[in-house]
């Protein structure tokens, strides 16, 4: 029995079959394929490599433009690998004889890798580097960046590897994966939300341990507390399947909340309103109990292929979330992405920043690149006419980069009635608090824009300098630092004095510990993971505004992130006993 | 241009086919790969032949392109 250690981001039990999925090795979805579709499968191969040749001269461009002839050399002699005629010719063959297009690049390339690597001397073994690199980059293009393995389960495992990206969790069959654990990641990545929207227990960052587990071995992944065990014996096992159980037994209680308000006990209403990223997410989170989506996350338009979505693609995931909420707030967050994850187009023409949290990213991409952010702002604006469409922007720093965004949005405005296209003009635009510039301007910017949303996750990495996702300081990634608490006074209180309205919707507020004290700080608006809506109902339920105002007057008086969380995780125990047994 | 680049390109740049040798190992002067198959280096005898109807030409230019130990070019 080995134990291992993560972070804990989505809860539950699961028990079953590990399922290991390596990082770079691409898995081969067949070796073989039938005479008919030979003719397909080389056309394939040919479109694979132009792409992949295209992808080389880019690079070589802009090595060129920036680094200078002799750094553009090395892409030059890349080209010249991958155009190689007898290469080519030999993989050709290959498929004619019935290989599939990645089985036969990959073996052929590999056999040339292998034999320079044999040959000996440095110069030689670089080279192999190369021709495994110019293999990964085919096999990305043939295989369109899709692993095949998660899409094609026919029986329940625990998936284990090193990352996940969120398309691919996304994409999870929640019939046949019970659970999963990667060594990378933190409580805010990407893939980390998504577990907790698909309710499939799940451990992040747990740093290498993939070398420990082989496949089919039975594993827990104990998603409540941030533990996966491989091999357990049977006292592990037994505890953990009563565990399981309970589990189960709390979510159907949770579930009968359903039918209630979301109240305080003195009946003051609370939203609580879902973040998603997909559109399909959208109807699930009403299921839960959503009131509007306070927070949709529309990167996955831009990451889910390599060509930019166009104005329809926008239009279509926006009106199919609209639909599912008719009547109730849909908030579009403008494109949200950073240097470090760049849509498909624009990969190029940033190369890798030192430091993505503070290069070009969120608005600053949108305002550099006007026609992306205008086409994105169009399908905004018509798809408005079904429903209530609010408009965020994220990032902002400051005031002029607010109206630099109104201003493109005024353009977008025009553009539309000029050409006559039906769309709507009245859409709430409100803002991101995320940086701490604009948490302590809160006081102009609220004269400004029409709503506040707190983005707490980058608020608090802004604030205290810690990228939660860096293992090497996690630990001081602390919600509840009375800086976070202050900051987010000011906000609160900006807010009302302007007559706006202001909601929470980073990870912090999916946190039950932390909902009594933003109610008591004045939130009346929550955006969360949906998953978390019945828990935090039920908190709020059990909660006054009395009581709330005296734990944020209590927990602002304490001095650091420690004694702050102790008080609230204390005031929660008392506020829900029954859920609080389950730890 | 690595010198065993500066080889494919010079040789792709004729119609005839072209082929250079060492040792036992003979092989296409037009591809990369190949000649990196060659493990060649400084130093070392190769010898060259081509067919077509610029044979002649690719010969003397690769051989001048050889002889000249790349000139102001990198070490392989």
């Amino acid at each position: 029995m080995l134990i291992k250690r993560g972070i804990a981001v989505s809860p539950g039990v699961a028990i079953g079959p590990a399922m290991v999925f390596g990082t770079e090795n691409f898995r081969i979805p067949q070796q073989l394929i039938a005479t008919n579709v030979i003719e397909i499968e080389l056309s394939r191969f040919r479109a694979a490599l132009d792409a992949t040749c295209d992808e080389i001269t880019v690079n070589e461009q802009l090595a060129r433009e920036r680094l200078g002839d002799q750094y553009a050399a090395i892409f030059s002699a890349h080209l010249l690998l991958a155009r190689d005629q007898q290469l080519v010719a030999q993989i050709e063959e290959r498929i004619r004889q019935q290989n599939s297009p990645e089985f036969a690049a990959s073996q052929i390339l590999r056999q040339y890798a292998k034999r320079l690597r044999d040959l000996g001397g440095q110069y030689l073994a670089e080279r192999s580097v190369d021709i495994y690199d110019l293999e990964k980059r085919l096999l990305r293009h043939l295989l369109g960046e899709r692993r095949e393995e998660l899409s094609n389960l026919t029986a329940p495992v625990l998936v284990l590897a090193n990352n996940l990206t969120p398309s691919e969790t996304a994409n999870l069959d929640r019939k046949f994966v019970l659970g999963f654990a990667t060594e990378v990641g933190g409580h805010t990545s990407h893939t980390a939300i998504l577990a907790g929207a698909l309710e499939i227990p799940a451990v992040v960052g747990i740093g290498k341990f993939l070398d420990d587990v082989s496949g089919a071995q039975t594993i827990i992944i104990d998603g409540s507390h941030g533990v996966v065990i491989i091999e357990p014996d049977d006292d592990t096992l037994a505890k953990y399947r009563d565990s399981e159980a309970r589990f189960r037994s709390h979510e159907q209680r949770l579930k009968s909340l359903r039918e209630f308000p979301c109240e305080t006990s003195d009946r003051v209403a609370i939203k609580l309103m879902g973040n998603i990223e997909f559109p399909n997410e959208a109807e699930p989170s009403r299921e839960k109990g959503a009131c509007g989506i306070g927070l949709y996350r529309t990167e996955f338009l831009y990451l889910e292929s390599n060509r930019e979505p166009t104005e329809d693609d926008h239009y279509r995931a926006y009106c199919q979330v609209l639909k599912a909420f008719p009547g109730e707030p849909v908030v579009i967050r403008t494109l949200d992405l950073g240097s470090d994850k760049m849509p498909g187009a624009l990969r190029a023409a940033y190369p890798e920043s030192v430091n993505p949290a503070l290069s070009v990213r969120s608005i600053r991409l949108s305002l550099q690149h006007l026609e992306l952010f205008k086409t994105q702002l169009r399908a905004a604006l018509r798809a408005a006419v079904l429903g209530d469409l609010r408009i965020m922007f994220p990032l902002i720093s400051t005031l002029l980069e607010f109206r630099q965004a109104k201003m493109v949005l005024s353009d977008v405005v025009e553009d539309l009635e000029e050409q006559g296209v039906e769309f709507r003009r009245d859409v709430a635009v409100g803002m991101m608090v995320e940086v701490p510039a604009a948490a302590i301007m809160a006081e102009e910017f609220a004269r400004e824009v029409d709503f506040f949303s707190l983005g707490t996750n980058d608020l608090i990495q802004y604030t205290l300098a810690v990228d939660r996702a860096d293992q090497a300081v996690s630990g001081l990634y602390r919600s509840g630092d009375p800086s976070i608490v202050r900051l987010i006074r000011m906000v609160v209180e900006a807010a009302q004095r302007n007559n706006i309205s202001v909601s929470v919707c980073g990870q912090m507020s999916s946190d039950p510990m932390f909902i009594p004290l933003l109610v008591g700080l004045g939130i009346r608006q929550f955006s969360v993971t949906p998953h978390a809506i019945p828990e935090l109902k039920e908190v709020i339920r059990n909660l006054t505004i009395e009581r709330a105002v005296g734990i944020a007057e209590r927990a602002s008086s304490l001095e650091v992130a420690r004694d702050v969380e102790n008080y609230l995780w204390g005031e929660l125990k008392k506020l829900c006993p029954e859920s609080m047994q389950l730890d | 241009m690595r010198p065993l680049e500066l080889i494919a390109r010079t040789a792709q740049s004729f119609r005839s086919q072209v082929f250079v040798t060492r040792g036992t190992n003979r092989v296409d002067a037009k591809s990369l790969l190949h000649l990196l198959t060659l493990g060649a280096e400084p130093g070392m005898e190769l010898d060259i032949d081509a067919t077509g109807d610029d044979a002649n030409e690719a010969v003397e230019q690769l051989v001048k392109l050889i002889g000249s130990e790349f000139e102001g070019i990198g070490p392989a």
